[in-house]
């Protein structure tokens, strides 16, 4: 594949969240530009989306990038219904797939080695920001044959978070049980040294908050994401998720991440105050779900991603099925720069589809 | 509500039913048409109702006049008599809460006892409704009003049973599969069964006729097409999710979807789940169909122009989304209808010309033919049948 957009590189490095949010825009904006051109010359689909649905072009006549909010974007269910690829089979390193809960369809993702690649390098320098340099003993809420099966969005998340760690442990059975006596020996031998736990949000909490009441994690930091759907049908939120976790293990830091198959790597990170965090390399915006018209902070809408990495498929600008509401850009009082936003769940599915609904009894006349 | 009960039990469904039937009466007698008279007072007056459009439509077809045009347009031939058909079970669908009172008020002019089965949806969406329907039968004389029932049913499926084997004639609407799972409840053999599952409808535009148009005509044209288009989110059976054009209108096509855009500007949103899926809708067309280029002014509109009719899916999201063809004579559109589809709205100045049209159009499958605009306007013939005719027997009665 040919070279990485200019400016790529400046936005991997760390640490990230030091960019106040006016000056990430303008340096992610002509990359985003970049990857525009890239995909349109490469991923015939893409191409035509962007004739038929008359995007603005990628740059203005001055040839300044247009805003964010004009970058063409693709909603999220076309990765479901449509294998969209900038490259050659030939240069395929692998299709990811979403983990897709039972009956959906799961996402197809072409990533490519250079893809790969930046997925990493961003991975890295995203979760080193917050880890620092060192590698802790690590703790994965997973089941081992996790890493070797099937390239899911779980998979992908926890190889990716691997290299954070070293002497890993992986803490759960086949079937996805906690296992107890073994992690207590293991953190014998890691008494006084300070630990990384990583997983998917539902898996830590049957594990960490059910499972692992008196175990001693106090000097762990947790890092989990894949969404809140399994915990918010048991009425757990965040405030509790953290409460219960502190008071079951002593376990006190706690950094939830959302981040989603189409755009693996630049994830976006709770701070210490609770709040997900823009990186360098990724931006979100929140749209009127009707109108699609970009919404100013405060206001609930659905959130678009943004992120610089997606070389090999046209995934750089996504209009998601979530709900969000930004919260802020940047915060004087913190030291990470960055939009601030929180992320209100699913947007519901719309009821009945009119007349060939099966499930209310709608349709009919009139 | 009184007058919406509650059958828990196929015991309580069988009790209700002998009950009602022992008010079933005359076709067009005079005390069915002064409740039907009440009520239409009732909608167009009352502070909840006759704000409400589709309300105030409801008002205006059941009000004395219309009823009359009605019983002169049925009435039987020399030697014939009208009789009731008994017990019409009304099973009308969730998402057009008005239809639940209009195929009512034909079983009731029909002579009729009715059981009408509310959907919780139906309900909750036209509160004000069914409280006006509720309070006109509590004022109505009791052998009618034990003979008209109103209900809701739960999810219990031998309650749906028993209600079918105690009737004469089912009315059972909804999409085509709900309309399946209606009719696995067996009627009695002599019973009339009618279903009204899944149509498909569309506008036909005279597009010289709107080249040619001012301005004035078209925003007639758009509000029309917003009317027939806009209710229900474009999920009613009427709603016209294609619009054809019958000739090119160039340039001009611009302007219908750029005025519609600017006028849905000013309506409610529709949910946010729908309007996902239109987006999705559209970017799956643009890469499955033969779409040659998408009129999408605002979010809130899309038009996907189709090349060729004959590779038209009827997959249709609803919420703003339209497909648009242009085509030189009608021969493309007579071979893309079906059966199953159901209204035309015509807008042109050429009546002579859709007068010569309409036969076709009716022998390629469709039930409506109407002014756009008027697609939604109900009308006592419905997925073409007579319903007035159907809820009642046509008695032969030879003279001594």
């Amino acid at each position: 594949m040919s070279a990485l957009p200019e400016g790529l590189d400046a936005l991997l490095a760390r640490p990230q969240f030091r960019l106040p949010t006016a000056d990430k825009v303008a340096r992610l904006g002509p990359v985003l530009a970049a990857l525009t051109a890239r995909h349109r010359a490469a991923c015939p689909a893409y191409a035509r989306l962007l004739d038929l649905f008359g995007r603005p072009p990628a740059a203005d006549a001055a040839g300044r990038p247009v805003p964010l909010a004009d970058v063409p974007l693709v909603p999220v269910g076309l990765f479901k219904t449509h294998r969209l690829a900038s490259v050659p089979d030939e240069a395929v390193f692998k299709e990811l797939r979403s983990s897709g809960t039972t009956g959906q369809v799961p996402s197809r993702v072409v990533l490519d080695r250079p893809t790969a690649r930046l997925q990493a390098r961003a991975l890295a320098a995203i979760a080193g920001t917050l880890l620092g340099g060192r590698r802790r003993p690590m703790v994965v809420l997973d089941h081992e044959g996790v890493v070797r099966g099937a390239p899911t969005a779980r998979t992908a998340a926890v190889l990716g978070f691997l290299p954070f760690g070293r002497d890993h442990f992986f803490a759960l059975d086949a079937d996805l049980r906690l296992r107890r006596e073994a992690l207590a020996a293991w953190l014998d031998r890691h008494a006084g040294e300070d630990l990384l736990l990583f997983g998917f949000t539902f898996l830590a909490w049957r594990a960490l908050a059910e499972e692992a009441a008196g175990l001693d994690l106090s000097r762990g930091l947790l890092l989990h994401g894949g969404g809140w759907k399994r915990l918010a049908d048991r009425a757990v939120d965040a405030p509790s998720f953290k409460r219960r976790l502190r008071e079951a293990t002593g376990l006190a830091r706690v950094h939830d991440y959302y981040g989603m198959v189409e755009q693996t790597g630049s994830i976006f990170l709770e701070d210490d105050r609770g709040r997900l965090t823009a990186p360098h390399l990724a931006h979100v915006l929140v749209r009127d779900p009707d109108t699609l018209r970009p919404l100013p902070p405060g206001e609930v809408g659905v959130i678009e991603v943004l992120s610089a990495l997606p070389l090999s498929y046209p995934g750089h600008a996504i209009l998601t099925e979530d709900l969000g509401v930004i919260e802020a850009e940047d915060d004087p009082d913190h030291p990470w720069r960055g939009q601030r936003f929180r992320v209100l769940g699913r947007v519901p599915t719309a009821e009945a589809r009119g007349c060939s609904d099966t499930r209310a009894v709608p349709g009919g006349a009139a | 509500m009184s007058a919406l009960e509650r059958l828990e039990s196929a015991e309580a469904a069988r009790r209700l039913l002998a009950e009602a039937r022992a008010g079933a009466g005359r076709p067009f007698a005079e005390d069915r048409r002064a409740l039907l008279a009440a009520l239409s007072r009732a909608l167009l007056t009352r502070p909840d109702t006759r704000r409400r459009g589709d309300l105030v439509a409801l008002g205006y077809w059941l009000r004395p006049a219309n009823l009359d045009r009605l019983r002169r347009n049925h009435a039987p031939g020399p030697g014939r008599l009208r009789a009731a058909r008994g017990l019409v079970l009304h099973l009308p669908p969730a998402n057009v809460p008005t239809l639940a009172v209009y195929g009512w008020a034909l079983a009731l002019l029909g002579g009729n006892a009715t059981v009408v089965r509310v959907s919780e949806r139906a309900l909750a969406a036209e509160p004000a409704l069914f409280a006006t329907v509720a309070e006109v039968l509590a004022a109505a004389p009791p052998v009618l009003r034990r003979g008209q029932r109103f209900v809701r049913t739960g999810h219990d499926p031998a309650v749906m049973a028993a209600l079918a084997a105690g009737a004469d004639a089912r009315l059972a609407w909804g999409g085509d599969a709900a309309v399946a799972e209606l009719r696995r409840h067996r009627l009695p053999p002599h019973a009339l069964d009618l279903g009204f599952p899944d149509r498909w409808s569309l506008s036909l535009l005279d597009a010289d006729a709107w080249r040619d148009a001012d301005a004035p005509t078209r925003e007639a044209v758009v509000e029309a097409l917003l009317r027939d288009a806009g209710p229900f989110d474009q999920r009613a059976c009427a709603s016209p999710r294609l619009v054809a054009w019958l000739g090119d209108p160039g340039e001009t096509a611009e302007a219908l979807w750029g005025g519609l855009a600017r006028r849905l500007a000013a309506e409610a949103p529709v949910p946010a789940g729908l309007a996902m899926e239109r987006l999705h809708f559209a970017y799956r067309a643009a890469l499955d169909a033969p779409i040659s280029r998408a009129h999408a002014p605002e979010g809130r509109v899309i038009a996907l122009r189709i090349d060729d009719l004959a590779r038209l899916s009827r997959d249709h999201p609803g919420g703003g989304l339209f497909f648009e063809a242009v085509l030189p004579d009608p021969e493309p559109l007579l071979r893309f209808l079906r059966p199953t589809d159901q209204a035309l709205g015509w807008w042109g100045p050429d009546a002579d010309a859709l007068a010569a049209l309409a036969p076709r159009l009716a022998d390629a499958g469709l039930d409506r033919i109407v002014r756009l605009g008027h697609a939604l306007d109900f009308d006592a013939a419905w997925d073409g049948v007579d319903l007035l005719d159907a809820l009642t027997r046509a008695v032969v009665v030879e003279a001594p």
